[in-house]
């Protein structure tokens, strides 16, 4: 097996003119670095304008990097060599309005340079694969948006790729479009693809991916397994302990003091509340266990917080600030 | 060299190819044939389809339908006014019983409007009552044609003896059908008449829709109308159908495919391929054509098989037009293609496609109105020497004379601007030292023939110097005073014995000088035009034998000692030799090939030449002239002048496309001197002293001596104000514009298969100014634009980031 990254971005960088006269610079991109080996289902996270889109365009040599390196397995990325090997789903697919499943399968087809022995076969199989076998024939504009998304994952697929890049792939779909289209990335990762997903839906990227990179004001801010990456952020973020206790509100209030930074929320009846209550070390929590209990309150439950990807994504996008707040 | 050439290689295969791989042109051949689908896909291009089919249908029934018909045409008339007065005297009693038979007939009312019609004088330019009088006559004509009662033998006691109508007349008037009445009454009208009624050959031409009649049978032959058909018929379903309506909708349909292709979600899958960019853009650019491609197939294949079945035109020229309009369509998508690409928005691709469409317009307009008055009427059509000036007429009828102080034209005569009028002469009559000249009206069909009086200029030396002044300030140099009538018709004059020589309708004539009285103007006038006096002597004096005719385009030509004229008349050679006081026929020869087509002749002492459009000229010997020979390196062009140089058996021939050429008529070698005015001559003519005359570039007269094949003198025209601003301004801007219109040049061209083009429907003056019709530069100069467009897309297409 080949010790080549899939994906191998070193300090990109690019920047956009604006203004009439192209005077100020926009960064997109400062200095990106990022490597997705082969097999691995790679998830790209950020909001809107975080520069995800811009980083995939520039692997596809749709735009230039203004500066770092890029490459796509071992080739420069936007080579027209690298191109041949990546097959790409953008954002908000548009086929033409001419086309059947099996007429744009054929056209983006021929586009790869496949024969068209390839293509016929290869179509059937991936308009098995993705759901649309029987409904090949009829017009794309007609398909309802999941579908016309799996018809784009197909033509992704089309010419076998070894990298799959896919921006936004689950983006406006309902949720059975969602898990559609899980289920058929699944299915890829059993086949050993290398998947490059760009996605702003954390829980599709905790559920697919492998290894994740939360990307922000192009930057990225971290990358690594899911699990890593929460550990890794959740150092930085503020330990906390989850408590149901066997007493109302006001008095949970009343023994907590002034002492500890805590949100009590009255359950059921009132009879009893859930406190979240911040403790940066273990003596602070020994300390909020004793003020409870010398209160005469019970404590039914104490949960340790564990802070999710979607806490460490919105702490990391804030730039540090405490997101659960 | 070398480095350059590895360096646009590699830029070649960067952007264009990779050469180790197969299947290079797969994706773009893909993308041609999507948009092929998408054109098909298309709502549009179906609902155009079913417009053009309507078009086609609703034309297909057109057609000609031709019957036996011996109905008379106010065309079959020669010489009208002296039918009218024979008729107005037959009915009188004069002339012989055939001729009273028929004027008796007629009735009182066409019997009256003849007679007002001869009362009336003949230059009163009154031609609707002339037309009326000409149209009254003819209908009464007609219904004589249909009365069994016409003949009787005592009228024509000869003719059952006449092979055509002997078989008739053997029947019996009486049972005649009417038809069978008809061509017995018309064949007896000719024999009657026959220097007024051309015969008839019987065969009648009427335009038809599904196998009706439409409209009065038609004045022309099937090879003229077919040529109407071609020119003009297909020109406009060309020029508004496709070349504007086609165009147009196609401009607005494929408006949107490059900002679609821009969207986001296409382009970035599209740019995902292992494509390259131009190549994309060029393949979406063509393959967007190929709306267009359809649409103009489908309707110039129909027009091409309805030409065939329905007209008997197979013109492939048709077929051959399909890329050329395309082209056009390619240079406005070149234009909507960069907005797309700039703006991503199909409106702002239709407006600016607009925009430049009227921009296009506008300067094609401009040029257009501007270029007859700079480059086409204001050209010499003939040029002469006499009495020691240079004289030349325009396209528009104006007389000229040259003037060696201003180094300019000047207004020979006044009231000189006569446009619709072509300059016959002027002729030097040297022994009364006048300058006589008359002028012929043109007419759509055809030069109608001059009816005029004959203009004269008195040049004697004894004119008064102050008079002369006069004339000067008054903005023209000579007086001219209104002779006599020339004999109606009159469509050419030469000089001839000192004299000049008519070729009029009905034959040709000599002016006798001595019976030259110049007419003195009575001292009221109509409209303010003076009224000359009739001569009470005709001065012109019939020397063709009894009978004898011409029509248009006949074409005579004298041999240097004036006693053979060789005419060019309906596809024949004729020879007229003097006898005593007169012409007589001598032989005639058939030439090969359609009778119609027009021809000049000119003849030396020994030798001929006869060119007829778009043929070889040929040489003959005058005593041998059913031996045509061809001169096999001269060009296939329309002639426009021939003369004979006046030395050996030399010829020089005017073509229209502006080339002079010299033909040895006994060597049978064609050779174009390369002198000033070469390729640009409009006219020219042998001078007294063996020089020849070449007037050329719209304002330049050379003097070549030939012999020596040097250029004597070249007089150079200032520009009027008018050429100035279209020479400077006009043209150059003109140069610079894409022109897609110019492109109809080339659809002209390829329909008509001609070089020039008439500037009016007059087939049959040679002489007029023809349009030089250039194929070919509109179209590399339009690549070059469309070329330069996709270059800048390209570019922009590259260097985008989107």
């Amino acid at each position: 097996m080949s010790a080549v990254p899939v994906i191998d971005v070193n300090g990109l960088q690019k920047s956009y003119s604006e203004g009439l006269f192209g005077t100020k610079q926009f960064k997109a991109l400062k200095g990106v670095t990022l490597r997705v080996e082969r097999g691995e289902v790679f998830g790209l996270l950020g909001p809107n304008g975080a520069g995800k889109t811009t980083l995939i365009k520039v692997l596809l040599g749709i735009i230039r990097g203004t500066g770092g390196t890029a490459q796509l397995l071992g080739l420069p990325a936007g080579s027209r060599a690298a191109r041949c090997r990546v097959g790409y789903l953008p954002e908000n697919l548009m086929v033409p309005r001419h086309h059947t499943a099996v007429g744009a399968l054929k056209f983006f087809g021929r586009l790869s340079r496949l024969d068209e022995a390839t293509i016929n076969r290869r179509s059937a199989e991936l308009l098995e694969l993705v759901g649309l076998k029987g409904r090949e024939k009829e017009l794309a504009r007609k398909y309802s948006k999941g579908m016309r998304q799996r018809l784009g994952l197909a033509q992704a697929l089309l010419h076998d790729p070894d990298l799959l890049i896919l921006d936004e792939p689950t983006d406006g779909l309902d949720p059975l479009g969602r898990s559609q289209i899980r289920q058929i990335l699944s299915h890829l990762r059993e086949q050993g693809k290398t998947i490059f997903l760009n996605s702003h839906i954390l829980q599709e990227v905790e559920l697919i991916c492998d290894r994740v990179a939360i990307m922000a004001k192009g930057q990225l801010r971290g990358a690594g397994r899911i699990q890593e990456l929460i550990s890794q952020f959740s150092q930085s973020m503020e330990a906390r302990i989850r408590l149901e206790v066997n007493a109302p509100q006001a008095s949970v209030e009343a023994a907590l003091g002034n002492e500890f930074r805590a949100v009590v929320i009255p359950l059921a009846d009132g009879s009893y509340c859930r406190a979240e209550v911040i403790t940066p070390d273990q003596a602070s929590i020994d300390r909020c266990i004793d003020r409870l209990r010398s209160h005469k309150l019970s404590i039914i439950r104490l949960d340790p917080h564990r802070p999710t990807l979607e806490q460490v994504f919105l702490s990391v996008v804030d730039d540090g600030v405490n997101a659960a707040t | 060299m070398r480095q350059l050439k590895k360096l646009a290689r590699v830029v070649f295969r960067t952007t264009c190819f990779e050469p180790n791989r197969r299947n290079n042109m797969k994706p773009y051949i893909a993308i041609l044939i999507d948009s092929f689908n998408e054109a098909v896909a298309s709502r549009m291009l179906w609902i155009l389809f079913a417009a053009w089919t309507l078009i086609l249908v609703g034309i297909a029934p057109f057609g000609y339908v031709e019957e036996k018909s011996f109905e008379l045409r106010q065309q079959d008339l020669k010489d009208v006014s002296g039918f009218l007065k024979q008729l107005e005297a037959s009915r009188g009693g004069k002339g012989n019983a055939s001729q009273q038979r028929v004027a008796s007939m007629l009735s009182e009312e066409t019997a009256e409007a003849i007679k007002a019609y001869n009362a009336r004088k003949e230059d009163d330019g009154n031609r609707m009552a002339r037309r009326e009088t000409y149209r009254k006559v003819t209908d009464s004509l007609n219904e004589l044609l249909k009365k069994k009662e016409l003949y009787t033998e005592e009228a024509w006691p000869t003719a059952n003896k006449r092979s055509n109508m002997k078989d008739l007349i053997s029947q019996g008037t009486e049972n005649l059908t009417e038809a069978e009445t008809q061509e017995l009454n018309r064949r007896l009208l000719e024999s009657s008449f026959s220097s007024f009624i051309q015969p008839a050959n019987g065969n009648g031409l009427w335009l038809g829709y599904a196998g009706f009649k439409l409209f009065d049978q038609l004045p022309v032959t099937r090879r003229q109308a077919n040529q109407f058909v071609e020119i003009f018929a297909f020109s406009v379903i060309i020029k508004i159908g496709l070349g504007i309506i086609a165009i147009f909708v196609a401009v607005i349909i494929t408006s949107s495919l490059i900002p679609d292709m821009l969207q986001a979600g296409s382009l970035h899958l599209l740019l995902s391929k292992p494509i390259s960019r131009v190549l994309l853009f060029l393949s979406k650019f063509f393959g967007g054509s190929i709306f267009i491609l359809l649409n103009i197939t489908y309707l110039l294949v129909g027009l091409y098989f309805i030409a065939g079945w329905r007209f008997g035109i197979w013109n492939e020229g048709l077929l051959a037009i399909i890329p050329v309009i395309t082209f056009v369509f390619i240079i406005f998508f070149s234009v909507s293609a960069l907005a797309g690409i700039i703006w991503k928005n199909a409106i702002v691709s239709v407006v600016l496609t607009i925009i430049f469409w009227f921009m296009c317009l506008v300067v094609g307009g401009i040029r257009g109105g501007f270029q007859p008055w700079a480059e086409v009427l204001p050209q010499s059509i003939s040029v002469s020497e006499g009495n020691g000036e240079l004289f030349s007429s325009t396209e528009i009828g104006q007389f000229r004379v040259w003037n060696n102080e201003t180094m300019d034209w000047e207004e020979a005569v006044s009231s000189n601007f006569d446009p619709g009028q072509k300059l016959l002469g002027p002729i030097w009559l040297e022994e009364s030292k006048q300058l006589v000249f008359t002028k012929a009206g043109r007419g759509g069909m055809g030069l109608r023939g001059g009816g005029g009086a004959l203009s004269i200029i008195d040049l004697d030396d004894n004119v008064d110097q102050a008079e002369k002044d006069k004339a000067k300030n008054r903005g023209y140099r000579w007086d001219s005073e209104n002779g006599p009538n020339v004999p109606d018709g009159t469509r050419q004059v030469l000089p001839w014995k000192g004299t000049m020589l008519v070729l009029a309708e009905s034959g040709i004539f000599q002016l006798d000088p001595k019976k030259l009285e110049i007419a003195e103007s009575v001292p009221t006038s109509i409209f303010g035009f003076s009224i000359p006096k009739v001569a009470a002597v005709s001065p012109f004096e019939k020397v063709t034998p009894a009978g004898w005719s011409s029509e248009r385009p006949d074409f005579m030509s004298v041999t240097p000692d004036g006693n053979q004229v060789w005419l060019y008349r309906r596809g024949e050679l004729e020879q007229l030799v003097w006898g005593e006081k007169s012409f007589e026929s001598k032989q005639t020869v058939k030439l090969e090939g359609e009778k119609n087509t027009i021809g000049l002749v000119a003849v030396s002492a020994t030798k001929g030449i006869v060119i007829r459009e778009n043929e070889l000229p040929k040489a003959f010997d005058l005593n041998k002239a059913d031996a045509l020979q061809e001169v096999a390196g001269a060009k296939i062009e329309a002639p426009r002048q021939l003369w004979y140089l006046g030395d050996a058996e030399q010829f020089v021939v005017v073509y229209q496309d502006g080339e002079v050429g010299f033909i040895d008529a006994a060597t049978l070698k064609y050779t174009k001197p390369n002198l000033t005015g070469q390729g640009n001559a409009t006219a020219a003519s042998v001078t007294k002293d063996g020089n020849l005359l070449v007037a050329h570039s719209v304002r330049s007269t050379s003097k070549w001596d030939w012999k020596n094949s040097t250029v004597v003198d070249t007089k150079v025209a200032p520009r009027t104000t008018l050429q100035w601003v279209y020479d400077f301004i006009i043209n150059p801007i003109y140069i610079v514009n894409p022109k897609p219109r110019a492109l109809d040049q080339t659809t002209a061209y390829l329909l008509q298969g001609k070089n020039t083009l008439g500037i009016s429907l007059d087939t049959t003056d040679v002489e007029q100014s023809r349009d030089k019709i250039d194929p070919w530069t509109p179209l590399w100069t339009n690549a070059i634009f469309v070329a330069v467009i996709l270059s800048i897309s390209c570019i922009y297409f590259v260097r985008q980031e989107f």
